[in-house]
Formats: structure tokens, sequence, C-alpha cells
């Protein structure tokens, strides 16, 4: 999506129907969804659900006075996640009736379409019960390079960035800094072609 | 889409997926996660496994750990980083980060709560780092015996002296302040009127009015009469926080002060 995209259908949103209001959210909630699960790691998926429907919701009621929709988006989405956390969380109720009926078409929408009409792919990891996932993760951990286990389990350990980095720097004495985001996302995707191979040899994935 | 629309930022993904990188940083690739269709898709590809680091920690740190004994070695660095850590002030508390992440309003109301601390407490510590001396000065009056004039008449200086000192002897400070401030007005030469005077003031507790009647009169005067000067003078410097001026004061008065010796050598340790 082209920055620009985003906002033409906010602006669309804004004085269009609810046909247009439907997909802006739509939208809005596959790009919320990963941010909100983000700032919510443990919590169930309910809790997750939501805050993103709380984060549409206070985003509906104030569409008219936005500007800046991405930063305002992300703005909501991280004070309720943090309201979750100081378990002050209230879920915040519609305006008036004319809000609650856009709302609840909103998420019916957004319920019946979900990710599958946007075309996100599910999880490489999907329909995998957890306790062979964490077995495929082992192994595919196991599998990667020296560096990237280090990594790993520097991160795993609670290490700070800057003391990961001192530590890499001692393995790798060339490392720079600009090194290390690369080599780190290689090791991402390294990890994610591990967990492929490690389907196919369990017989996952044909 | 098959490339990210931002390399640079898109090279932190799994950093954010980790979160290890800093709120700007998390805020800049959030913007982005709108903007580029890529690092969304990866970001959902691999929600499953960042779930599983995420809940499944020791297990998995026990089996890289196990599987690879060389990994251990590093992380003996992480346990001396770990240490060091400790010392340092914010990462001994990583509860108030994400607490100041958690609740924005901190940032607002932290500075003013310091602020207001600040100007209670300052003046309270400044009061207290300066040690209060003025507990062990002693408000004894000077002897005062009156004399009977023959012969000449008493001036005009002399009739305010007497009456002053009638009121000084009776502790009523501030009328013989008024009686001695004319005869020493009349009569400056003689030192006895602004003694009594600087005396007056002291016993009022009035050191900086002390001071600057008796610190006039101690460069014309000479003999016993300078030492019960500089006597009183150290003590109304004292009373007023410069216990420096004081110090050269009581040190004279050691070396010659005859019957104030003793007591300003007990005030000298007492300074020190």
């Amino acid at each position: 999506m082209q920055e620009t995209e985003f906002v033409e259908l906010f602006k669309k949103a804004k004085n269009g129907d609810q046909k247009d209001l439907n997909k802006f959210f739509q939208v809005l909630y596959v790009r919320i969804r990963p941010i909100a699960r983000h700032n919510l790691y443990g919590y169930g998926v309910e809790d997750i659900e939501d805050v993103i429907q709380d984060t549409i919701v206070g985003f509906l009621k104030k569409i008219h006075r936005i500007k800046d929709p991405k930063n305002y988006a992300i703005t909501i989405c991280h004070n309720k996640c943090n309201e979750k956390h100081r378990k002050k969380y209230r879920k915040s109720a519609p305006v008036n009736s004319i809000d609650a009926q856009k709302i609840d078409e909103i998420l019916t929408y957004i319920s019946n379409t979900g990710n599958i009409s946007y075309g996100i792919e599910d999880s490489i990891l999907a329909g995998i019960d957890r306790k062979n996932q964490l077995v495929i993760i082992k192994e595919s951990l196991k599998h990667l390079s020296d560096y990237c286990r280090e990594f790993t389990l520097l991160t795993l350990k609670n290490t700070e960035l800057k003391e990961i980095l001192a530590i890499l720097k001692n393995m790798i004495p060339n490392l720079t800094d600009t090194n290390f985001y690369t080599r780190n996302h290689r090791c991402r995707e390294d990890l994610i072609t591990e967990i492929r191979n490690r389907k196919k040899m369990e017989g996952i994935l044909s | 889409m098959n490339k990210c629309a931002n390399i640079e930022i898109g090279k932190l993904i799994f950093l954010y997926e980790l979160d290890l990188i800093s709120k700007n940083a998390r805020k800049k690739f959030e913007l982005h996660l709108f903007e580029c269709d890529y690092c969304l898709k990866e970001i959902y590809k691999m929600t499953e496994v960042i779930n599983q680091l995420h809940s499944s920690k020791e297990e998995i740190i026990i089996a890289l750990e196990s599987e690879n004994p060389d990994l251990n070695l590093d992380t003996e660095q992480v346990i001396q980083l770990k240490q060091k850590r400790r010392f340092s002030l914010i990462p001994v508390l990583p509860k108030t980060r994400d607490i100041w992440h958690m609740y924005p309003k901190f940032k607002l109301i932290l500075p003013i709560v310091l602020v207001v601390l600040a100007l209670v407490l300052l003046p309270l510590i400044h009061n207290k780092s300066e040690k209060d001396y003025s507990k062990y000065l002693e408000f004894e009056k000077l002897s005062y015996s009156p004399e009977i004039f023959r012969g000449a008449p008493a001036t005009q200086a002399q009739e305010f002296f007497n009456q002053g000192m009638k009121y000084y002897l009776e502790e009523d400070y501030s009328a013989s302040i008024e009686l001695l401030k004319k005869a020493a007005l009349l009569d400056s030469a003689n030192s006895e009127y602004g003694l009594y005077l600087g005396v007056s003031f002291y016993l009022l507790k009035d050191c900086s009015n002390c001071i600057s009647t008796l610190s006039a009169l101690l460069p014309k005067t000479r003999g016993v009469r300078r030492f019960q000067i500089s006597w009183y003078l150290a003590q109304a410097y004292i009373g007023n926080d410069q216990k420096e001026a004081a110090i050269p004061l009581l040190q004279e008065i050691i070396v010659n002060g005859y019957e104030y010796s003793n007591k300003a050598k007990k005030l000298l340790n007492k300074l020190d």
C-alpha cells in the first residue's frame, strides 16, 4: 500500500458512506492488529480483539477531526494497550446510536471478510498445535548459524540491544551497526526457511 | 508486493518482533506497517513463532544451551554485563521503564513534581548542610558597674549613656539601644558607648547591627576593651553564619584575651 493510498481511503471514509467506512476500517484493522498484539504479548485473543475494536470506536468518534490518521490510530492503540496493562481497561461505548449502528456494521464487515479479502497470509505455523510448534521452533533454531543462535539466545535472556551488540562485536570483530541490522534481518529469514524445512520434514507441509 | 517499501526501516522487523527497539524506532516501524504490505505480511507470517519465543522462553533457552555448550561461554558475558548493569540506576529498575511507557502522563507530571520537590527541599537541605553554630553562642551580658562622676558635670552623651545603661541592667535592651545610640553619636570617640550599644544589639540577637557597630569600633580600640569587642563581635559573626570572619577574632582572643581565652578556645573547638 502506497503512503497516499491509506490517506485517500481515510479521506473517502471521512466524507463517504458506510461502504467507504467499512473498507477503510478493514484496512485499519489489518494494520492495527499486529501492533496491538505486539503490545499485548501474553494476553488472550479476546483481549487483543477488544483493544482493536476500541481503537476503531475511538477512531470513528473523532474521524472528522483527525488530521494524521496513521499516527492517531497508533496512539489510540498504544493507549488502549497501556490501559490493559494498568488493568484500568474499560470498553468504550459509542457516543450515540448512529455511531453504534456504524460500528456494528464495520465490525460485522471485518469479521466476515477478515484478513483473507485483504490478502494477508496466515502465520507459517498456523494449523499446528502449540506443542508441535515449539518442537519445530526449537529444531529450527538449533540449525541456525552460530551468530543467529547467539543473537536469539541473548534476546531470550532479556539482554538489552546495546549489550547484545557489544557481545556480538566480541564474536565478530568487524561487525558494524549496519551489519548488525542486516545480519539480524537475515537471521529472521533463515529462521523462516528452517521452519519451512522442518514442516516439510515433519510432513506437515506438502 | 514482493519488496519492502523502505528497506532501512524494514530491517528493524526482527528487532521489533523481539521487542528490542527503542520507543521512537518502534513508532517509526509501526507507521511503516501502514505503508508497506510486504512487512505487514511478514509480521503476520511470524505471529505464532514470536508468540512461542515469548511464551516458551525458558524451554527454548535450555534447548539451545544444551544443544550447543559453546553458547554458554558467551552467556557468561551476559551475566557479567547484567552484574554491571545492576550498578547503573535505570536498568536496576526495569519496571520503571515499563511504567514510564505505560503512563505517558508521567512525562508531564514527573518534571513538575521534581521541580516542586526541589523548591521545597533545597532550602531545607541548604540550611541543614550549613551547620547551625548559633546553638553554641552564649547570650551573656557584659558586666557593668555604674561610675559616679565627681568634679566636672556630666556631658549630654554621658547622661544618655547612664540612662541607657539603667535599661541595660534591667535587660530592656530595646530602650537601652535608643539611648546608647544617642550617646555614641554625640561622643563617637568613647568606645564604651559603642561597646554596650553593640552588646545590646547582640543580646537582642540582632547580629547584623551588632557586627556593624562593633566592627567599626574594633580598629580604634586597644587593651581589654578590644578583646571584649572581639568576643562579642566573633559571636555576632557566628550568629550571622559568618564562621570564617569569627575564627581570626577567636584566635586573637585565645592568644591575648585574658578572661575570654578559655571561652574562645571552647567556641573555636566547637566550630571545628
